[in-house]
């Protein structure tokens, strides 16, 4: 039986991969786990090692990126800031993802009830800010961090998550096998588990991973903007900003963090986009 | 009697107004009988198997009158907790669609296991062995194998028998089958009613039909309720009502069965639609597409009469008064 169910997700995940979206977004965001998880192998240089003697020293076979305003190497640096960046969206994901599911489950399936009200009120008061002012005044409240600036973050994600969720639950508990599920004698609490959220689950994936491009993007901009994390920790966002004076005469020591930035950000939409194709049969159909 | 209702009344409140599902629905149900319930959509025969499971959502719907008895016990008035036991365990439904009333993401198997688990405190490897037993019971080719399949790749029949497979996991007292055969093509659904009869004659189950389809009718039951606009116009046993048909209605539809040695250029219908259950009509209910309607008809609504042994109708002509 489990060699059954092995050989079934087998073929699920080949199914996955011949989509290109999925397979390019894989690459592209197993690349960067990687390198956030072997930094400390990867890494040519101490990326916290001053030498103002290579001072914005341009892209060469020594510093493959170059080096920055301090003479630190870029790479090196690059290459520890994605700990720093993945690390934050997986926070970010875990955090607004669980209460946004344990909100948006009770506010879906008790639909029009005051619970339901009531939550969905909270969240239009949430979603009148931009996320990243959200994330801004609470920065401002708990002070900089990397944990802070994962919570910060994380709370402004909980209003989006909790509005697919919601969603997603509305549209599966109409279902007629959650009837059924009834018809057998389940309680509530199981049917909500055991049906509801597991077929509810394909829209709220795709959405996650959409939502961690996002973090990345929104850890940058807070960093960059010198709430985030302090320096001298690497992280993408404050590399680019210590660029920032020196764009005319050294633009490499903010163009690369910026590439990657944006690398991080497309493959997690492109991925994202991918499953919804992919969750989404009528669009499967059409592209063949 | 396994299974009693008495002038059972039902509303739902919606933003157009109060529509008036059930008006006073009466039935009996004998122990390992058959009782057929027939009516075009929307006469509220879903609705009344869906409230002897207590399965109408309230709000929006509410229950004006009436009491549900089976075995002795008004479900209507029952916590929902002995509700939940009462369910997949005494009273099981089958349900109109198989294809979407099997939960995707469960394997078949274990949707069926699910129940006994449920009811019967089992361990799930306990269960699932259970599982293929009751899929040789209703005839499953290859029975092992298709405890793993999940519902898509099984077809419309199989579907079906997993459905009822399921229905029939914790041996209920009495099982409801709402239109359980029209969602299959004939054969199948040929196959299906001799196993349903298959499996009532073996277990003396109690069987409650529901569907639109004469045919079916004839085929399975022991007795008939006809439902017009949510109520049981007449109701007796299968001869008397297709040998002596009362109500108009009644007369109406068996008329619409086509009969393979007559010459028709045209079926006959019944003309009009099914009335607006938000208004009601003073008089019958029926009475708008009646051909034989009379003054009285227009007035009041009539009363159920006993007019044979167990033989009702709710009529004003036909009653013998």
């Amino acid at each position: 039986m489990a060699m059954a169910s092995a050989n079934r997700n087998l073929v699920l995940l080949c199914k996955m991969l011949r989509n290109k979206s999925i397979l390019f977004g894989l690459i592209v965001i197993s690349a960067l786990a990687l390198m956030a998880v072997l930094a400390d192998r990867l890494m040519p240089h101490d990326p916290l090692k001053i030498d103002l003697e290579k001072r914005l020293q341009p892209p060469s076979s020594e510093h493959l990126l170059g080096a920055d305003s301090l003479g630190r190497d870029i790479l090196s640096r690059i290459i520890l800031g994605s700990r720093v960046s993945l690390g934050i969206a997986l926070g970010v994901v875990l955090l607004s993802l669980t209460v946004g599911i344990i909100l948006g489950t009770f506010s879906g399936y008790f639909m029009g009830s005051w619970l339901d009200e009531a939550v969905m009120r909270v969240m239009d008061i949430l979603m009148v800010f931009p996320g990243v002012l959200l994330a801004m005044v609470l920065l401002g409240v708990t002070g900089p961090g990397f944990l802070n600036l994962t919570i910060a973050i994380g709370v402004a994600s909980i209003a989006p998550f909790t509005r697919v969720v919601r969603g997603a639950v509305i549209s599966v508990k109409e279902n007629m096998y959650v009837e059924a599920a009834r018809a057998v004698g389940e309680s509530t609490q199981s049917i909500i588990l055991r049906t509801i959220l597991p077929n509810a689950l394909a829209p709220i994936l795709t959405y996650a991973t959409l939502r961690m491009g996002v973090a990345v993007l929104y850890a940058s901009t807070l960093s960059f903007l010198g709430l985030g994390i302090q320096p001298p920790n690497p992280e993408w966002g404050i590399m680019v900003s210590d660029g920032r004076e020196f764009l005319r005469v050294a633009p490499h020591v903010s163009t690369f963090p910026g590439l990657v930035i944006s690398m991080a950000v497309l493959g997690f939409n492109i991925l994202g986009d991918g499953l919804n194709d992919f969750f989404n049969p009528r669009v499967r159909e059409r592209r063949g | 009697m396994l299974l009693e209702i008495s002038d059972l009344r039902l509303v739902f409140h919606t933003p157009q107004g109060i529509v008036h599902a059930l008006n006073g629905v009466n039935l009996t149900l004998e122990k390992g009988k058959v009782l057929g319930i027939v009516g075009e959509t929307g006469c509220g025969k879903s609705v009344t198997g869906l409230s002897i499971m207590r399965l109408v959502p309230c709000p929006p719907g509410r229950y004006v009158s009436g009491e549900v008895l089976f075995e002795g016990n008004d479900l209507l008035k029952l916590p929902i907790t002995e509700i939940r036991d009462l369910r997949g365990r005494e009273i099981a439904m089958i349900f109109q669609d198989p294809m979407t009333s099997l939960n995707p993401v469960l394997s078949a198997g274990d949707q069926v296991a699910e129940a006994m688990q449920l009811h019967q405190h089992i361990g799930r490897r306990e269960a699932i062995m259970k599982a293929v037993e009751l899929f040789e019971n209703v005839k499953m080719p290859d029975s092992q194998e298709m405890t793993l399949r999940y519902p898509h790749q099984l077809s419309g029949g199989m579907q079906q028998r997993v459905m009822i497979a399921m229905a029939l996991s914790c041996k209920p007292k009495l099982l409801i089958a709402d239109e359980a055969t029209s969602a299959l093509d004939v054969t199948i659904q040929a196959q299906v009613l001799s196993l349903m009869r298959e499996l009532k004659n073996k277990t003396g189950l109690t069987l409650l039909l529901i569907t639109h389809d004469m045919g079916v009718v004839a085929e399975m039951c022991d007795d008939v309720a006809v439902m017009y606009a949510g109520s049981v116009v007449e109701s007796g046993e299968l001869s008397e009502i297709f040998n002596k048909p009362l109500h108009p209605y009644t007369r109406g539809l068996l008329d619409c069965i086509p009969k393979p040695h007559v010459k028709e250029e045209k079926l006959p219908t019944i003309g009009g639609s099914v009335i607006d259950l938000i208004n009601l009509p003073s008089g019958c209910a029926f009475e708008p597409r009646c051909a034989e309607s009379q003054d009285i008809c227009r007035k009041e609504p009539p009363t159920e009469a006993l007019v044979g042994r167990s033989h009702r109708v709710r009529c004003f002509l036909n009653s013998g008064n």
